[in-house]
This record gives structure tokens, sequence and C-alpha cells, in this order.
């Protein structure tokens, strides 16, 4: 059924179909096994912003990203993390194997700043990933960085509070970052050729990422 | 061969593009009579003509905006045309008080030829906001002769030259009133009458300095023309004709500015690093805007948008009067292969560029990559580094994603899941750190990086997160 249906489909030039135009797309691995089946690009979507609303720090929203970002890096591309909350430890982003010399760290003071720099980097097409965390952006805005990542042709995600996850917001894919029994659960509330469902990251799967073996035996020492 | 470049309206050039609408003359003084020297179209379609008394003037446009005619603005402004028409020919000439001689034989391949050396020039002329007259010619004198005249086709060899001279009418002719009145008196009216003249006779009867431009119009008598030499270091400024309240007025004379910086790195061959823009307010002490680039740059039209993006940033206490542009320090420029980004090569800007946008709104402190420092104590195993060589990696034992500036102590309970790791160092400095580290969660499921002091058990305190 599924053939005849594709033959029919296909022989019809006029008609649009969502999820072929994403599955053309260029994309990086994000070395997840089971998020890459999820995304439609099979993969972190080049030329697109990936939206990342975490419900709090440190359950594993940035090692996310750092498979995709290592092999950029040691491929001599730059990347660039603008306005990140705290600071990035270069020991363990060396762990993970990101070429710390190009990653580009961008401190600015307020959002319009954070976003402003963001557009110019996206825009300029020169770095192949932009990280950028904004306190409160709205749906213009993230329509302006949407924008600049096609025109730049890069991997732009931005992390944004979990308050807005009922925002609508024009950018190619939503990711909210929850835990779910100690294990990183991520929903995808938006994918531009994809539909909603969540993926479970196993704890295993951050071991290079974080130099460490996950899960970490339960301690007996509780405070 | 030499190409004149003419300013006809060099006094009116130095005012705003942006006011055309409005009339405007500049007026030259001679004792009590006042006269206009130029104005803008606007006030030519109401009537006013250069030479017009003032009183005269006022008389069609009551409303008219005069400025007094500046001697010596007019030559500051011709020498920045210099400045930026050096990046035409290596041998160029000013000629006060409104013309500018290239010798261009030896640019003509570098240009794609005449066609492509005049489009380049007009299209430099028109960036610059200033009206432009051509004239092309195998001397300087008739190179010059023609763009008055506005005669603008090439003439590129003797014989066509001398065709050409014939039909200029001597009014155009570089003499004194007295001698042309006496031309004109004798029935005289174009060059070809005037060279029918016996020499003898001519000088005989209008001095010898006809004669003599007469031969340097036809190459007989050598016109040596000594090539201008440019200074050690850029500094120049422009008188702004109205007082500018805000910034952001001050772009058309910046872009000035930076056009004749242009020319003058291209014929040092040097790019600009450090760039001080001097405002100058009345009765007060000079606003200095400081802007330095990461590697030395001769590309104008970023250099003009990094200025403008830092002026914006700057609240004026007073208004300005003056604007000045002077290099703190040049580089010589490294020019690099295009592959060194494998994204690059499609892209019109570089690194450096987006780099100086950012560092020029941002600070130069904004910037940086994070390095591993050659010690174990957190503290110090974070180095902030701006595009510097990097050591090798090295592999550490599970350390957090983000490092908290201060450790803050801990105030929820956690489970600790690792056994502690000591990081015992730095007695011989003022960090002094006897730590033992453990990874912990919360309960709602974040992994933090907590370390409690050796001596003091109880107090755990948060220095990172697993994010």
């Amino acid at each position: 059924m599924d053939t005849a249906l594709d033959a029919l489909l296909r022989s019809q030039p006029a008609l649009w179909r969502g999820r072929d135009r994403y599955t053309d797309e260029s994309s990086i691995p994000t070395g997840f096994a089971s998020l890459d089946n999820a995304l439609p690009a099979r993969g972190w979507c080049i030329g697109g912003v990936t939206e990342i609303l975490s419900s709090q720090q440190g359950i594993g929203e940035v090692s996310l990203l750092l498979p995709a970002l290592s092999q950029i890096t040691q491929t001599g591309q730059w990347a660039a993390f603008i306005n990140p909350p705290y600071l990035p430890y270069a020991p363990a982003l060396s762990n993970a194997g990101i070429r710390l010399d190009r990653l580009l760290i961008i401190d600015t003071k307020e959002d319009s700043d954070t976003l402003w720099a963001a557009e110019q980097v996206l825009r300029a097409g020169l770095f192949s990933s932009v990280v950028a965390w904004v306190e409160r952006s709205s749906a213009q805005k993230q329509r302006r960085l949407q924008l600049a990542a096609e025109t730049g042709k890069t991997w732009a995600t931005v992390y944004r509070p979990q308050r807005d996850a009922n925002e609508h917001s024009p950018v190619a894919a939503r990711l909210q970052a929850d835990i779910i029994d100690s294990q990183l659960a991520l929903t995808l509330i938006k994918v531009r050729g994809g539909r909603e469902q969540t993926v479970i990251i196993d704890p295993a799967e951050f071991d290079d990422s974080q130099g460490v073996e996950w899960p970490i035996p339960a301690g007996t020492v509780n405070l | 061969m030499w190409l004149a470049l003419y300013f006809p309206q060099l006094p009116i050039d130095r005012q705003d593009r942006r006011s055309a609408d409005e009339p405007r003359a500049v007026i030259l003084s001679e004792g009590p009579r006042r006269r206009v020297m130029a104005c803008n179209s606007c006030a030519e379609a109401y009537g006013i003509k250069p030479g017009q008394a003032l009183k005269n003037a006022y008389a069609l446009v009551p409303n008219l905006l005069i400025s007094d005619f500046d001697e010596y603005e007019q030559a500051a402004h011709l020498e920045q045309l210099t400045l930026w028409a050096l990046q035409f020919s290596s041998w160029v000439c000013p000629e006060e008080p409104d013309i500018i001689l290239l010798e261009i034989a030896a640019s003509l391949k570098l240009f794609d030829g005449l066609d492509g050396l005049l489009h380049q020039v007009s299209l430099g002329a028109k960036e610059q906001h200033v009206s432009l007259l051509m004239g092309i010619a195998p001397t300087p004198k008739a190179a010059e002769l023609f763009a008055r005249a506005g005669m603008q086709h090439a003439v590129t060899d003797m014989p066509a030259l001398l065709e050409t001279l014939s039909r200029v009418p001597v009014s155009f002719l570089p003499l004194d009133d007295f001698t042309l009145k006496g031309l004109r008196q004798s029935g005289i009216r174009t060059l070809g009458e005037l060279r029918a003249i016996a020499p003898a006779a001519l000088t005989r009867r209008f001095g010898s300095q006809c004669t003599e431009l007469l031969y340097k119009l036809d190459g007989r008598l050598p016109d040596p023309k000594a090539a201008y030499k440019a200074a050690e270091t850029f500094s120049q400024g422009v008188d702004l004709p109205l007082e500018a309240p805000d910034t952001g007025a001050l772009a058309f004379p910046l872009n000035r500015l930076l056009g004749s910086l242009g020319g003058y790195l291209k014929t040092r061959d040097l790019g600009i690093r450090h760039l001080d823009i001097v405002l100058f307010h009345h009765k007060r002490k000079a606003t200095r805007v400081a802007i330095k680039f990461l590697d030395a740059t001769a590309n104008i039209p970023h250099l003009f948008r990094v200025a403008t993006e830092r002026l914006a940033t700057i609240t004026l206490d007073a208004p300005v009067i003056r604007l000045a542009i002077e290099s703190t320090e040049l580089a010589s420029l490294t020019r690099e292969g295009g592959d060194l980004f494998q994204k690059s090569q499609a892209q019109s800007s570089s690194i450096e560029q987006v780099l100086d946008k950012l560092v020029a709104r941002l600070g130069k402190d904004a910037l940086y990559t994070a390095q591993p420092g050659d010690d174990h104590r957190p503290e110090k195993a974070w180095m902030s580094a701006l595009l510097e060589q990097q050591q090798p990696p090295e592999q550490w034992p599970a350390r957090p994603v983000w490092l908290l500036r201060e450790p803050i102590p801990l105030s929820e309970d956690m489970t600790l899941h690792t056994l502690p790791e000591r990081i015992e160092n730095g007695w011989w400095d003022e960090t002094d750190v006897r730590r033992d580290y453990f990874i912990a969660s919360s309960k709602s499921g974040a992994y933090y990086w907590v370390y409690r002091l050796r001596h003091q058990s109880t107090q755990y305190w948060v220095h990172g997160l697993f994010a």
C-alpha cells in the first residue's frame, strides 16, 4: 500500500510534502542514535535554529551538543558560545574532544546584545555552530535568528527558559529538556517535517562527552 | 598619459548631501564686496549663479543659507582627495585650488584599461560625494585644460592632441584677465587661431607666459610634476559646516575621511590596526574614540561599518564642530589564502571582520576562548585566551561543563555519587586549595560538582554543573 501511495504522490509534482524538504537538508549527526532517528533531518538541522527549553540546569542539556561540537571543531570549523550562563569549563570541553581554539566565547551584558551578536555571527556564515543563551526573546526576534541561520547556513542553538514553551516561535525545531526517572527526556515540541514525540537519552550515552561513566553508582552519603 | 581630476564644486561639496533640498551657497569676501562663489543645485534652480553679488542672491532667495569660503579648509579637502586618488596611481600631484593630476599610463593594466580606470574613479568620486570633471591628454597642462573645458573624451596621442587643442576656446586658458581681454579684443577665439601666430610675435604681444603655456600644452616644453608624498602617519580632519548635535550626523564627513585613508593605506601598502576618531567640541576637551582591530585591515567599507557602529554607542556632551582621524598604529597586511576556514570560500566577509564588529560593540574583553591551564585547581585550570595557540589536549577526570566563577554554599539536600577526589595545591600562592570534590545530584535530577574543605567537613560548596 505504501509503495502504491508513494508512487501516486511522486507522480504529482505540484504536491508538496512537508517531510521531503527537510530530509534533503544537510545536518550534523547529534551523536545520540535515538535523537538522530527522531529528527527528520537525521541530526541537528544546518540552516535553522533549534530551541532548547530546559527545565533546570545541570541535567545534561549542554552535553547534548558536545558530540556535534567536537566533530565540527576537530575539522577546523568555528563554533561560538554567546552569553553562556557560567564559565565554559575548559577541562570538560577538552574531555569531550572539542578543539578549544575553535570555540569562541562571547560574553554579553543583556539579551539585546546576545541576539544582536548571534544574528551577526549567524549571518556571516563563517561559524558552523552558534549556541546562544537568552533570557527573554520574542517570536519576532526568534524569527530574525532563524532567517539569519538560513542565510548563513549555520546550525544554531538557542537556550531559553522553559516558561516560554507555550509561546509561538518560528524556528526549525523546539526541544524541551526534562529529567524523567533520572534520565534526560527530550520532548520535540515542534520539528519541521517531524512529529511531536519524546526521546529518552540513556545516561550511558554521555560517557564520552563528560568523561565519566553514567549512570554513576548511587552514593551512600546523604547530606 | 595624464588624467586631470577637476572638482568644479569643491567649496560646496564639503557640505552634507542630505541637506541638498535647501538652497546653500559659499560666499567669497573681497573687501566689502561679497560674491557667491559656489552654490548647490537647489540654489541654482532659484537662479543663483556663481559670481553673483550676495545682495542679489538674497533678493532671489531670502532663506539662502550661506557659509564663508575657507581657503585652508579647501586646501585640506584637496589634500584628502589627493590621498584618496593615490589608490589609482603612484604619481599624483595636487594643483591648488581644485585640480589633481594623475599619471595613469602605469595604472592601465591594473584597472583593466582606461575605461575600467575611469569607471573606478567616477565611482569613487560618487562615494566621496564630490562632483568631478575629467580630462585625459599626453601632457599634464592639456589634461587640466580639457577637464576645465569639460572635454571628457580621452585624447591619447599627439596628432589627436594637436587637433583637439585647436578647438578649445581661449577663455579656458589659465591666463590673467588682462591677457584674456587682449586676446578677445584681437579677435582670437580658439587655441588654433592662437597657435597660428608666430611665437616671437605672440611673446611680444601677450608676454612670455602665454607662449610658455602653449608650449607646455603640446609638449614642446617639459612640464615636470613632483609626485605627492604621503606622510608617515595619517592625520586628517574636517571642519563641519554645521555643528553636529549627535554622532548620526557624522557619517558624511567620516565617509570622506575614510575614503582618503583608503587611498593612503593603498599607497603605503599597509593596513590599520589602531585608529583614533577625534571629535572636537567648542571650548571643550575633544572626545577621542579609539578603534582597535585584531588584524590590520585596509577594507574601507568594513572600517566605515565598525566606526559608525562604535560612534552610535557614544552619547555626546556637546555638539561636534570638527572630526578628525588619526592612525595610531599601522601594520603590514597579512594576505591569506581563502581556504583557511572550510565555510569561508563563499563568504564575502572574513572571520576577522565579524570579530571586529563584535568587539566594536561588546568590548575587547567580551570575546575569548577557554583554555585549560597547567594547574589542577579548578580556578586555575581555566584560562581565557584570545585566539592564541592552544596547548595539546590533556585527559582530565570527570569535569562539569559549567564552572561557577565563585563557588556558592550548598543549601539543598544532595546525593553524593563518587568517592572524594582530592585537589590540593597552591600553598605557594594566595589561593591555597585543599578540597574534596564529589559529583552530587539533587532531588530534581540535576548533577553538580560539589566540594568540601578538608578541615571543614560539614559545609559543601557547589562549584560546577554537569549541564
